[in-house]
């Protein structure tokens, strides 16, 4: 693998750093697979994950650009927000789709590639969904937990808290029934009591009250009352037209899991169906966490992602 | 206006990256080695790193930050890394920035956490003619490393509900020449044993010009940094900052106690 430490200035002017990770054999696809920061966590992403996931694809003769965004890694620029929940939502609202425009005209320019391929974990897989809807060139999206929501420090998570993942702490507050050091905590005001009261509250709607209405589904109309990115059922329903192709990974154990399911799948059935298993590619690894922190999540993750490149990717350079 | 040059260094079969900041104006014709954190606290922190590294350029310092084999976009394992591979990285960024800038008349290191201990370690082995600036350096290794193993029972507790395998049993799996897992870096034994044995309360250097930074949620010194000082001859100063090398609420872009207690020690 030739690995290039390189830069490149995107729409403002400012210096973005990354690194050019190209086959040395006689392999070469026709597609670039650019990386797209998750957070703050940089090009690399947590545990050096995109590393991992490169020299494999580099492996398979794609040519791979990792680039940190404006503000972030060793890339010039100021993020001026105080929490981090704020950065995330200004990401999930496309703050840095700019710079990956940027990343991808400049890998254009200087490796001569014309289709393209945006992978990320969380805000980088929200970012390359965002960016797909405003260049043709990108024919595809490797998202790993993809958040379906937008966070902010001003957003109650307690109140706007999933099925799934509300069932999933109840099991874990049953368990603590008989742990005293649980009980301590719950007594000190330690615990966080909103999600104590919602999962009450939650089963006493179940066993008082008729389920709620299904939101609307008009992806054109979106009418959401939660903390749902309205962005979101808009630019996965924009590259399913136009024929991208889409490979969501989520993990067991994240929550972002069942805020796919619940705040989008179920929202959108109907007009998912279409899709589903050709354009669109949905898979869960048991177990996993966010992060895919064990490496046989990883390895997982990456035969996933390597049939879903093979079926949809696999046309060398001419 | 920033001269930033990402560049790899170091032997052809195991390649270090560095970013190497050069001022644009004035020159005081000294150098930085920036020495970073351990495992995941190296990319909480980044961005407070690169803020202080274009803070030293401002004020005329050279500046090479670099990661780490294992870290980064350097070449190598983590699970190969120890303690005398940290100091053999961080000597080989002192050799490159001194051969790429001949203009240099010293070289300092700056050193964050574990990597504050790793430069200190650097400082008893051979003469470092620049000023070394530490923050909060990890004077017990040992107890980094039982911290360490715990983030590994967080991950069990939130997977599986239970914790399946305690610290010993940890430990004695790594015994056995197995990898521990903790978020996402595989840790050896020799790694862990290396790390476990660093003990700063045994440090002595009476050569150089050192500032220790201690942080913490008040500005009171804390026994351990005052051994410390008085040992090596150091300069301390205590800061308030938040644990900003973990996941907070707070996004840190710089940590601004930490470096003007550095500027103001440097003599600006």
């Amino acid at each position: 693998m030739k690995k290039t430490p390189v830069t490149f200035k995107n729409k403002n002017g400012l210096t973005l750093h990354g690194v050019l990770e190209q086959p040395v054999n006689e392999l070469d696809k026709a597609t670039a697979i650019l990386f797209l920061s998750p957070g703050i966590k940089m090009r690399v992403a947590p545990h050096q994950l995109y590393n991992k996931m490169s020299r494999h694809f580099v492996g398979l003769g794609y040519t791979v650009l990792r680039f940190d965004f404006y503000g972030l890694g060793d890339s010039e620029g100021e993020v001026t927000e105080k929490m981090l929940a704020d950065l995330y939502r200004s990401i999930q609202e496309g703050r840095y789709v700019d710079d990956t425009l940027s990343a991808v005209e400049w890998l254009s320019k200087e490796v001569n590639k014309n289709e393209f391929l945006l992978a990320g974990l969380c805000g980088g897989a929200i970012t390359g969904l965002l960016s797909a809807e405003k260049d043709t060139r990108i024919h595809g999206l490797l998202g790993l937990g993809i958040p379906v929501i937008l966070d902010g420090s001003n957003v109650d998570a307690a109140n706007n808290i999933t099925a799934g993942h509300m069932n999933r702490l109840q099991k874990g507050y049953v368990r603590k029934i008989f742990d005293p050091k649980s009980w301590m905590r719950l007594l000190t005001f330690q615990s966080d009591y909103r999600i104590i009261f919602n999962i009450l509250k939650k089963n006493i709607r179940k066993r008082l009250i008729a389920p709620e209405a299904p939101s609307p589904t008009d992806i054109n109309r979106v009418q959401i009352n939660d903390n749902t990115n309205p962005l979101f059922a808009p630019a996965v329903f924009k590259m399913l037209e136009r024929d991208a192709k889409i490979n969501f990974i989520f993990s067991g154990s994240d929550r972002l899991d069942w805020e796919y399911e619940e705040k989008f799948v179920s929202r959108y059935k109907n007009e998912l169906n279409q899709y589903e298993g050709e354009a669109l590619s949905v898979c869960t690894i048991d177990d996993a966490n966010h992060i895919l922190s064990l490496p046989k999540w990883q390895k997982e993750m990456i035969d996933i992602s390597t049939s879903w490149l093979s079926k949809n990717f696999n046309d060398n350079k001419v | 206006m920033l001269n930033e040059t990402p560049l790899y260094f170091g032997d052809d079969e195991e390649q270090l990256f560095g970013v190497l900041h050069i001022p644009v104006s004035h020159n005081l014709n000294c150098g930085f080695v920036f020495c970073h954190p351990f495992a995941e606290e190296k990319l909480w922190s980044h961005r407070v790193f690169v803020s202080f590294a274009r803070k030293l350029v401002e004020m005329g310092y050279t500046v090479l930050r670099f990661d780490h084999r294992g870290y980064g976009d350097s070449d190598g394992a983590f699970s190969d890394m120890n303690v005398q591979a940290y100091v053999r990285d961080i000597t080989a960024a002192i050799d490159h920035l001194q051969n790429s800038q001949q203009n240099l008349n010293s070289i300092g290191l700056f050193g964050y956490r574990l990597g504050a201990s790793f430069a200190l370690s650097v400082c008893q082995q051979q003469e470092v003619s620049g000023p070394v600036i530490l923050w909060d350096p990890i004077v017990d290794g040992n107890r980094y490393m039982q911290e360490f193993l715990r983030s590994h029972l967080s991950t069990q507790l939130a997977v599986y509900g239970e914790v399946k395998e305690d610290r010993e049993q940890l430990v004695q799996n790594m015994n056995k020449g197995e990898y521990v897992n903790v978020e996402g870096y595989d840790l050896a034994i020799e790694q862990f044993n290396s790390i476990s044995e660093i003990n700063l309360k045994n440090v002595t250097n009476n050569k150089g010009k050192f500032l220790i930074v201690q942080v913490g949620r008040t500005e009171k010194p804390k026994k351990q940094s005052v051994d410390l000082s008085q040992s090596i001859n150091a300069q301390l100063e205590c800061v308030v900052e938040e644990p900003f090398w973990r996941e907070i609420k707070q996004f840190y872009y710089q940590a601004n106690n930490l470096s003007d207690a550095a500027v103001n020690w440097l003599g600006h």
